[in-house]
């Protein structure tokens, strides 16, 4: 049975992957600063919480997690498209902070603080992922897929264009690119996923609370962003399965009880000042953001 | 009318609070150019070291207050010459340098949890009893304290700025690092100058934060979050607007929080944030600078 | 190149972590005579030191009890983290095999390996998540910690017996803090009750003048105040005095830690809150003795859940079943926190009393003259 183990690593290893190339899609590749990631994530748990807590069925709730969480990136990207750099992050950041302040606030729909215990495990035509195994599954299935379908817009002339306003926004219009419209594509896309990997996370842990989606909770998905090395996808899958197994072996290093807590942060702190002292364009970065 | 000023001195020690942590956060983003989370980590340090020079080995009020802005000092410097100067020298971009700052974060708030503990240290230099009063408004003593250091230090800092010849190095170094150097000013010594100059400021903050709010392993992480926030509305590239912003950002919680439960008082300042990013991204008193805000 | 390079060290660290995974299985097969039991705690963040005493009173049990060659115990730290909980839990359950777990403390934690460990037949008694989600029965959750609507019963019962009827609640806007709301406001306003103000506190809050100014306006007889943790209790009640509000504060079980007199000093004075009734003072000296601090009510609960898991343990010789059984039949443990009995939902059946904080002491509160 010590394979449960392994297999709650692992997922969670898919959804921190699929959150985290969407992120990249943003960062990396439209070059658009958005620390707003974590309230694509929340929409997408709650929606597909909500939706499967009354009933509806989960491919319905997970379907409706992305879109809605793609909704919202549309609607982000239209006031913050004339921002960039330092003030767009920010800006996408003060979003992710209201977003929590209503799923905290609004009780009437997210109960607020007690959150929504009880999401049933997923089901699809029938067959129930109650056992961790299937649903480590799915997750990787989903995983691939969206691996895929994100690798198939970077390479594609959508893509390239996005890389072009990455590069230069200026050039790019110039040229005709309406930078708006393929600057919010490019947000709902990544939303959407975000909001794919929230439903899967709500689904897994069957509980949630405003506390699982605050900022501090964007900090590992950004830190594996950046070693994963700016716009590379496979470097950001690399850089997900480190970052998620890292505390793990140190578990099993035997510190006195007293000491564990915080010596697991410490290290885990260290470790990633070592990679970024080490490597600071990540494992497979191409570009470097300024 | 007490309650309008009750409403406005607890909007003033907010933000003077704010204020203290954003200035020198300010500084440090001026000169530096990227955002320097770990400055969060110098307030709770300096608290720290306070707690343990001046109530856990007795030493004299003054002294414990030299030291512990000292050793803050010093730790700021630490942080540059250790971490930053090397990324610097990788030519590591803002966002690796931000991620890296985070790190330094977590690593010395839980080196303080480690050594410290986690339950609340108290310094306990004052009494507890009902403040002063002025027409219907309450203030304690150590609260109107708090706000007249930070305006003097505030002021101290501006006179530093505008007149010293460090200072106004300093300003060089923010507004063109390229054209300072030409004349002859070190961009490596400046940047340490700033991490010196911000992390006294950040000392004083974590004192007096200590002495009026109790010490705790986070407290650096959440004043950062805040007078980061300050110091983006008011112009995160100059120093007097990140004072003002965050004056206001206290305020503006303050005031808001009267008519919105407290669940709010977040989503209030990060509002407030998006307004001034969509309007005036520069901040209040920030320059806009040229090329990255619009894309006309 | 640089990519072989990077391709190594991913290689090197899934290696690192297969090894230390080996090595910790390696390491439980040598401990075979002694019982495992888990502990989830949350040692780091914001409610680190309440972890820590819990930590220390389960300590200071297994050293009372001898049991140090029979109970061999495995601290995972959950952060107060629901996430971090269930990866702390699989670790324990699959890799260290435990049957048994003291915790988690927390509320969220809790309510996300409830139904992991009603699957995997594991038997868990926390010494903290009062959450009222977490009554339920025939599931293989316990707690020696008194629920909330316990808690709640006594102050509004005090409330009505003193004739006050307009109350301010200002409780924590998580799970901990927002059952304890629930539980209050539901049973206050059945007796006809008036909640004049109904507000509470973020995690990292430390500025209340201005709630309480609100407060203040709305001119309430009295407050039941429960923060998300006890230094902001302590700071609550502190700026309280300094703005003079002035009223009578009530709280919950959770007042009594050395933190809140740490944090407000003189300013705690006269907050009212329900306790367990009667206590086992000696286990609370001697931990006094041992850690220079007042036990929370949350360590001492811990250290009352390891010693009812390892009389069960002894008794039943480790069979899961046979411990469940007796669990589901507690009755009048004689523990830290007074005579403990279960019932049907695994809840802590304990008498309340009611205490008060005098002269910077927690006292019972027939002691004071009010």
């Amino acid at each position: 049975m010590i394979e449960a183990y392994f297999i709650n690593l692992i997922i969670l290893v898919g959804i921190y992957i699929i959150l985290a190339i969407s992120l990249q899609l943003s960062i990396g590749f439209t070059g658009s600063f958005n620390l707003g990631h974590i309230a694509f994530f929340a929409i997408g748990a709650y929606v597909s919480a909500l939706l499967t807590l009354n009933g509806y069925p989960f491919i319905f709730a997970l379907a409706l997690a992305g879109i809605i969480a793609a909704i919202f990136g549309v609607i982000l990207s239209i006031p913050t498209s004339k921002l960039k750099g330092d003030y767009l992050a920010l800006a996408t950041l003060g979003f992710s902070f209201v977003i929590y302040a209503i799923a905290l606030n609004w009780i009437e729909l997210t109960r607020g603080p007690l959150g929504l215990p009880g999401i049933p495990k997923p089901e699809i035509l029938g067959f129930v992922f109650s056992n961790d195994f299937f649903f480590m599954i799915l997750v990787l299935a989903i995983a691939f897929v969206s691996y895929l379908v994100i690798k198939r817009i970077t390479v594609s002339p959508f893509g390239r264009a996005l890389g072009a306003i990455r590069d230069d926004e200026l050039a790019a219009r110039t040229l005709g690119k309406n930078s708006l419209k393929l600057k919010s594509i490019s947000l709902a896309t990544a939303a959407f996923f975000a909001g794919i990997s929230g439903s899967l996370f709500a689904h897994y842990i069957t509980f949630i609370d405003p506390s699982s989606f605050t900022f501090m909770q964007l900090i590992p998905i950004l830190a594996i962003v950046i070693i994963g090395g700016l716009a590379s996808l496979e470097g950001t899958i690399i850089a997900a399965i480190i970052i998620v197994l890292l505390p793990e072996p140190l578990r099993f290093i035997g510190f006195p009880s007293s000491v564990v807590g915080p010596a697991r942060q410490i290290i885990y702190a260290l470790l990633l000042l070592a990679i970024l002292l080490l490597k600071p364009k990540g494992i497979m970065g191409k570009i470097k953001l300024e | 009318m007490s309650l309008f000023l009750q409403l406005l001195i607890n909007g003033l020690i907010a933000g003077a609070i704010y204020a203290l942590v954003a200035s020198g956060f300010s500084l440090i983003y001026s000169t530096n150019k990227f955002v320097h989370f770990a400055h969060g980590a110098t307030v709770a340090f300096s608290a720290y070291m306070f707690y343990a020079i001046f109530s856990l080995w007795h030493t004299e009020l003054l002294a414990s207050v030299i030291l512990s802005l000292g050793l803050g000092a010093a730790l700021g410097y630490t942080m540059n010459f250790f971490v930053y100067n090397r990324l610097r020298k990788q030519k590591a971009s803002a966002l690796i340098q931000l991620v890296a700052s985070v790190a330094l974060l977590i690593l010395i708030e839980s080196l303080i949890l480690l050594f410290f503990g986690a339950d609340v240290k108290s310094i306990n230099l004052i009494k507890v009893e009902k403040g002063l009063e002025f027409f219907g408004a309450i203030i304690t003593p150590l609260q109107l304290f708090i706000v007249v250091v930070a305006i003097l230090l505030l002021g101290l800092l501006y006179y530093f700025m505008k007149h010293t010849k460090i200072g106004k190095a300093m300003r060089a170094v923010a507004d063109n690092k390229d054209a300072a150097e030409i004349v002859g000013i070190s961009a490596k010594q400046i940047f340490a100058w700033s991490f010196v100059i911000g992390s006294l400021i950040a000392g004083a903050a974590g004192i007096l934060v200590g002495l009026e709010q109790n010490l705790e392993p986070m407290m650096g992480t959440n004043l950062m979050i805040k007078g980061f926030t300050g110091a983006v509305i008011g112009g995160i590239t100059s120093v007097p607007g990140a004072v003002l912003g965050s004056f206001l950002l206290g305020f503006t919680e303050n005031f808001g929080i009267w008519y919105l439960p407290s669940g709010y008082k977040d989503a209030i300042a990060f509002v407030l944030l998006f307004v001034f990013l969509l309007f005036r991204p520069q901040g209040l008193l920030g320059i806009k600078r040229s090329g990255d805000r619009e894309t006309k | 190149m640089k990519r072989n390079y990077v391709i190594n060290i991913g290689v090197f660290i899934i290696c690192a972590i297969l090894c230390l995974a080996l090595f910790g299985c390696v390491q439980q097969v040598k401990n075979e005579n002694s019982t495992k039991v888990g502990v989830i705690l949350p040692l780091t963040g914001f409610l680190a030191n309440v972890g820590k005493d819990t930590q220390n009173a389960i300590e200071l049990a297994v050293n009372d009890a001898n049991a140090l060659t029979k109970i061999e115990l495995i601290y995972e730290d959950d952060a107060c983290d629901s996430t971090k909980a269930v990866t702390a839990y699989q670790k324990l359950a699959s890799v260290d095999k435990v049957n048994f777990i003291i915790g988690p403390f927390c509320g969220q934690s809790a309510i996300a390996i409830l139904p992991l460990l009603n699957n995997d037949r594991v038997i868990s008694i926390s010494p903290g998540a009062p959450d009222n989600e977490l009554s339920k029965p025939n599931d293989y959750f316990f707690r020696t910690r008194i629920p909330n609507k316990s808690e709640t019963k006594i102050i509004v019962d005090y409330l009505v017996s003193k004739g006050i009827f307009k109350v301010a609640v200002y409780t924590a806007r998580n799970t901990f803090g927002q059952s304890y709301h629930d539980s209050f406001v539901n049973q206050f306003v059945d007796v006809g009750g008036e909640i004049v103000f109904d507000d509470g506190s973020a995690d990292y809050q430390v500025d209340f003048k201005t709630d309480l100014l609100k407060i203040k306006e709305k001119n309430p007889q009295a407050i039941f105040l429960v923060p998300a943790s006890r230094q902001q209790m302590g700071i609550f009640a502190k700026q309280a005095r300094e703005l003079g509000v002035d009223i009578l504060f009530t709280g919950g079980a959770v007042t009594e830690q050395q933190d809140l007199l740490d944090a407000a000093g003189i300013a705690a004075n006269g907050i009212i809150y329900p306790y367990v009734s009667p206590k086992n003072m000696e286990i609370f000296y001697k931990y006094v003795a041992g850690y220079g601090k007042i036990p929370s009510m949350e360590a001492l609960n811990g250290y009352d859940a390891f010693n009812i898991l390892f009389g069960q343990i002894q008794v039943c010789d480790g069979n899961k079943e046979c411990v469940r059984n007796n669990l589901n039949k507690l009755k009048d443990f004689n523990g830290a926190e007074g005579l403990i009995s279960f019932d049907e939902n695994g809840d802590s059946r304990t008498i309340l009393g009611l205490k008060q904080v005098k002269d910077e002491k927690f006292v019972l509160l027939s002691d004071t003259n009010d």
